[in-house]
């Protein structure tokens, strides 16, 4: 294929461990995307109950064995890391437009803007973001509508800064400076000048953070104020399976090592962005 | 100064204040540009040339004292119009041109945020004005990490000449570029000024580019204006001691060009060049400075037609007529201080 030969996929693959990330990236996609037809038993996702196999190891009928209710582990891995990414897109959707525009308008206007911007936005950062995703849960119902809430509302403020910083350093840019005594419009200078150039930076910092929502998402979800069930979820099949160590170990490890497979492959993903894209973090 | 002036400026300062200092980066400077010259500005690094450039092309907002446009004072905020008739070509040509838009993108955006041409139009007068300044229209639409640093500044310059402007400030516009492509790209700024009527601000530190292309020569140091003159006589007959030191200091290949360049006595250096001074700002670095150098800034005084500089014990010409005592011999002096130890 024509990417292999670029000059882009040559910056990327330099490193091999960006390739794995690709791969395990790429597979848990697919997987999570066609979850009904990949999962060995789809019916599993939902409210299932079948003692009759509850609490079976590893086996070739259930690879990575079953819960306490007798559901397959792997199906329900699969539709977690469903939920988890679809967490983690949600998140970023609502996070990144607001941190990007923020940080856009405190760094390109300057002065008061400037001040009242970055001072919300440090307040913000001050908070560690677990202590204030669990504060916005305590009083929002557990909810996965409110988790993404409140997992965005501490994720902005990253954007903010980087992309202020960003903006700063472009704003004395050559072709910065010749648009705006040429009499361009604020919005075409924020938005065709500047954007584009910090666009590499924002995308290479949104893969990376992908894992890390996902790891925040299963935090709050492992303490019970994420995902509810029956919906299969990585942090709260963590949290339950961990009452039965360790008889029916692989009900609690194999969630556990699926967070940290998807957390690993998108921070390798990242790296190598970061290597084609020529960012500096 | 002449009532035709194109661009004036009256008294302009503009000071920063870096961590309780307060730094006069141009500090009472007047000019006046007619249409159609070349106006040279030149000083070394620090001396506030980029500055007053920023300031004539409203980046930057002055401390004090005002701009004209055609007699009209510029003020908070341009008008749209005026916005396009005073364009910029700046230094750095990487920087120059947005690494994510195409060379088409960036040259039609004057057209395209004053209207100049209807859209359908756009693309043939971008094809035009690389035409002008020299381009291929092959590279319409590649982006500007296929061009060449001589050919993004020619690309800068047919953004500047979309505006169709009136006034371009060149910004040390070849000092990034080779030797050879810079003789080629002042020879192309020569041949738009005559084609297109252009007037043109030229900053450099540069004297050997400003020799050849400018009409009229500014010297700055240290915020002011210390010497100006149509350029001719300013490189004859320098008057201004900062002047003759930079004079001297343009590198020659030839013995007769060494022969007639200006003698500097003393070891220049830029010691004592950030020493704060009630007089001259020269003083500190001038072997020709007395007493009353330190005192007092000397005013800029007409020694001749259309030249002024502002220096007490000027070269090539009698002392100033204002101080009373002997000339300077001429020999070496001591280094004078006491006045800021």
């Amino acid at each position: 294929m024509w990417i292999f030969g670029s000059r882009a996929w040559y910056k990327f693959s330099r490193n091999p461990l960006s390739v794995v990330g690709l791969g395990i990236v790429v597979v848990i996609v697919l997987a999570a995307a066609f979850a009904p037809f990949v999962t060995p038993y789809p019916q599993h996702a939902r409210a299932f109950v079948d003692f009759a196999n509850a609490s079976l190891a590893p086996s070739s009928t259930y690879l990575l064995g079953t819960d306490v209710i007798g559901r397959d582990v792997l199906t329900r891995i699969i539709f977690g890391y469903r939920v988890s990414l679809m967490l983690g897109v949600v998140v970023l959707t609502i996070a990144v437009p607001i941190g990007v525009g923020l940080g856009l308008l405190a760094g390109y206007f300057g002065t008061r803007t400037e001040t009242v911007i970055m001072r919300i936005t440090d307040v913000f950062l001050a908070i560690p973001p677990l202590v204030l995703a669990l504060a916005i849960m305590g009083f929002l119902e557990p909810t996965l509508m409110n988790a993404m809430i409140a997992v965005a509302a501490m994720w902005w403020p990253w954007y903010t800064r980087l992309v202020y910083n960003i903006t700063r350093s472009l704003r004395h840019e050559g072709y910065v400076i010749a648009a705006e005594v040429v009499g361009a419009s604020h919005l075409h200078m924020l938005l065709r000048e500047i954007l584009p150039n910090a666009l590499p930076s924002i995308l290479t910092k949104m893969t990376l953070d992908l894992g890390f929502v996902i790891l925040i998402a299963s935090s709050l979800s492992f303490l019970g104020l994420g995902v509810q069930p029956p919906t299969p979820d990585l942090g709260s099949m963590v949290a339950k399976g961990a009452d039965y160590l360790p008889d029916i170990w692989w009900f609690p490890v194999f969630p556990g090592l699926a967070i940290l497979v998807i957390v690993l492959g998108f921070n390798l993903l990242g790296d190598g962005l970061r290597d084609m894209l020529d960012v500096d973090f | 100064m002449d009532n035709g002036a194109i661009i004036e400026v009256r008294g302009l300062h503009k000071e920063y204040r870096v961590k309780g200092n307060i730094i006069r980066a141009v500090n009472g400077v007047d000019l006046a540009v007619q249409a159609g010259e070349t106006f040279a500005i030149v000083g070394e690094s620090g001396s506030g040339k980029t500055t007053l450039a920023n300031l004539i092309l409203g980046i930057e907002r002055p401390s004090g004292g005002e701009i004209l446009f055609r007699g009209e004072v510029l003020g908070r905020k341009m008008s749209k119009d005026t916005r396009r008739r005073i364009q910029v070509v700046q230094q750095n040509p990487v920087s120059a041109l947005n690494p994510k838009r195409t060379i088409k993108k960036s040259i039609e955006l004057p057209v395209s945020v004053h209207g100049l041409r209807p859209p359908n139009q756009r693309r043939e007068r971008v094809a035009e004005l690389m035409d002008f300044v020299g381009l291929s229209p092959d590279f319409m639409d590649r982006y500007p990490n296929a061009l060449s640093g001589g050919q993004r500044q020619r690309a800068a310059l047919a953004r500047a000449m979309a505006a169709e402007p009136d006034v371009i400030v060149l910004d040390e516009p070849t000092s990034a570029l080779d030797v050879s492509v810079q003789a080629k790209v002042l020879a192309l700024l020569m041949d738009l000024q005559s084609k297109f009527n252009l007037t043109y601000i030229f900053i450099t530190h540069d004297l050997s580019v400003v020799r050849n292309v400018s009409d009229r020569i500014a010297v700055m140091y240290r915020g002011r204006f210390v010497e100006t003159g149509r350029t001719e006589v300013v490189f004859a007959a320098p008057r201004h001691r900062y002047t003759n030191m930079l004079l001297s200091s343009v590198p020659v290949v030839s013995e007769e060009e060494e022969a007639v360049k200006p003698e500097w006595p003393w070891e220049q250096t830029m010691e004592g060049s950030d020493q704060a001074s009630d007089g001259c700002a020269f003083a500190p670095r001038c072997p020709y400075a007395q007493d009353n150098c330190w005192a007092a800034q000397p005013g800029l005084e007409e020694v001749g037609e259309a030249h002024f500089m502002a220096c007490y014990y000027p070269a090539n010409g009698a002392a100033d007529s204002r101080i009373d005592g002997p000339p300077p011999t001429g020999k070496i002096p001591t280094p004078h201080r006491a006045a800021v130890d």
